[in-house]
């Protein structure tokens, strides 16, 4: 009984960091990076999939989607939009934006 | 713990029984509560649509219902372009059998009135439906009696603000005038329902003058100082038509002899407080802005005419439970814009949802994005992203398109590219 109880803690656990990390499609309330991603979805479209000649910015790696947001800003990577919005914003969300479209 | 047995351990993996199998565990239901209740949002612009949809999609359980008067939509934005003639009624306007594939429940009828203590809207149908919460997005009313003999201008002198009838009237007059005319364009004082609107009216309008009537004029006779994306825009069309006395487009800010003093409608001319009389062969005058009556007969807006709302959540200063988005609310340094409504209602959604689940709403972010046609291939844009800070909400970072020759030609043709771009994308998102 011992065992299958430690087996069940630990699967709880699993369970709910799922939901957690899952964001609002589990947990039904809106995570902080859902409410950031939104604001890219305006242009960018629903889920990142857009209108063209919007990027699509859906299951990009995170570390690509991160090192663009701050090319933008230093202006290393030309935009005619983006280096306006990407320095409104701090790495933290910037990573949290990367991580709600990594999964979409 | 002593009490999981196996059959509980099976429930636990089942979705269906992970709540109640969490709290079993001492684990507190707050963290996945499902979100659930009634919301009744006014409005089916960009506000309300796009709330609707942000709703839906956070709090799937959530019964949201959206109440307009019309049966479709047409947008503000790129109206201009069909009164350049470059795009026609039908390219702007959207059905709601979108937002009714995403299970929102759309009632066509007339919102007679606001009940905001008691969360409950009257329709002229008869029906009354009240929620536990409410969101009203329903926009501007134009005031008269600010310049004498303007309350009876709508047929003579169209407003063309509201996007549908009237932009097609002032179509037509300016098909139906010589070469050689005058367009007069007169904008009301700030703050109106988009800021750049009147000065992408003048470019588009150019643009069509400039390919088939040459030899005609635009002059803005304008109540303000200064306008959006001034120096940009100025840039532009010396660059694309010509600006100044003589040229295609002579903008007379209000300091200069701008403001209005009178209008008659019978000689199509206007004078101004300077005593200036300018004549025109069609005449574009856009009255001044408040908030709509609907929000103002429910005692919702103050002295100003606006309705003033805490800005990190969006919901009322006056009554509790009713969240106002869009043209009608007080929203720092917000323009008033259908991208501006789109992300107060984002964050309307997600404190709403939030609320109903039982949870803290996450920390809000506004953005907001306008492009202008210059012309069908040339655009410039104002963007900006704002925090809630101090108690309201301020800009913290942005810009305007550099002013051309700043930028190569090829920058402000991209511009043009994203601005068809975005109005693809944000209505999409709003409409389906």
């Amino acid at each position: 009984m011992r065992t299958l109880q430690l087996h069940i803690t630990g699967l709880v656990a699993g369970i709910l960091a799922l939901l957690l990390i899952s964001g609002p499609a589990l947990a039904d309330g809106v995570s902080r990076g859902a409410l950031l991603a939104s604001m890219c979805e305006t242009c960018h479209g629903t889920d990142g999939v857009g209108a063209k000649p919007m990027q699509s910015i859906n299951g990009m790696d995170v570390k690509d989607f991160v090192d663009f947001m701050k090319a933008f800003v230093s202006r290393e990577e030309a935009s005619t939009m983006m280096y306006r919005h990407a320095e409104g914003y701090t790495d933290e969300e910037i990573q949290a934006m990367a991580e709600y479209f990594k999964d979409r | 713990m002593q009490n999981v047995k196996r059959r509980d351990f099976i429930k636990l993996v089942g979705s269906a029984g992970a709540v109640s199998g969490l709290t079993a565990m001492g684990i507190p239901t707050s963290v996945l509560a499902k979100a659930s209740g009634k919301v009744v949002i006014v409005g089916g612009g960009f506000g309300g649509a796009t709330c609707a949809t942000y709703l839906k999609r956070w709090g799937p359980d959530i019964d949201v219902t959206l109440v307009e008067r019309d049966s479709e939509f047409i947008t503000c934005p790129f109206s201009n372009e069909v009164i350049g003639g470059n795009l026609e009624l039908k390219d702007i306007t959207h059905s709601y059998d979108g937002l009714k594939k995403r299970g929102i429940n759309v009632v066509h009828d007339e919102v007679t009135g606001i009940d905001a203590g008691a969360k409950k809207v009257s329709l002229k149908g008869g029906q009354e439906l009240a929620g536990d919460m409410l969101v009203l997005s329903p926009g501007i009313r134009f005031i008269y009696d600010r310049v004498e003999n303007d309350t009876k201008v709508e047929e003579s002198m169209p407003h063309a603000w509201k996007a549908g009838p009237q932009t097609m009237l002032l179509r037509k007059q300016l098909e139906a005038m010589n070469d050689g005319g005058t367009v007069l364009i007169l904008p009301p004082p700030k703050p109106f329902r988009c800021p750049p609107g009147p000065y992408e009216r003048a470019s588009l309008i150019a643009n069509y003058l400039k390919n088939n009537k040459p030899k005609s004029k635009i002059i803005i006779v304008d109540s303000n100082t200064s306008h959006s994306k001034q120096k940009a825009f100025h840039a532009a069309w010396d660059h694309l038509y010509g600006l100044g006395e003589g040229k295609m487009i002579q903008w007379i800010p209000e300091n200069e002899g701008g403001k209005l003093e009178s209008l008659d409608p019978g000689a199509m001319s206007v004078t101004t407080t300077f005593g200036d009389t300018f004549k025109g062969d069609v005449v574009n005058f856009i009255p001044y802005q408040k908030a709509a009556d609907l929000v103002e007969n429910a005692g919702l807006t103050n002295k100003d005419g606006w309705c003033d709302v805490n800005q990190d959540t969006f919901e009322s200063k006056v009554a509790k439970g009713v969240h106002i988005i869009g043209d009608s609310c007080v929203a720092g340094a917000m323009p008033k814009s259908g991208h501006s409504a789109a992300s107060q209602a984002k964050n309307t959604a997600a404190v709403i949802v939030s609320r109903l689940a039982g949870q803290e709403p996450p920390e809000p972010t506004y953005a907001n994005t306008c492009y202008s046609f210059i012309s069908p291939d040339f655009a410039i844009s104002v963007a900006a992203v704002y925090r809630f800070q101090e108690g309201s909400i301020k800009r913290v970072a942005g810009g305007v398109t550099p002013p051309y020759p700043e930028e190569k030609e090829r920058f402000y043709k991209n511009e043009a590219k994203y601005t068809r771009g975005w109005y693809k994308s944000i209505t999409s998102e709003g409409w389906g």
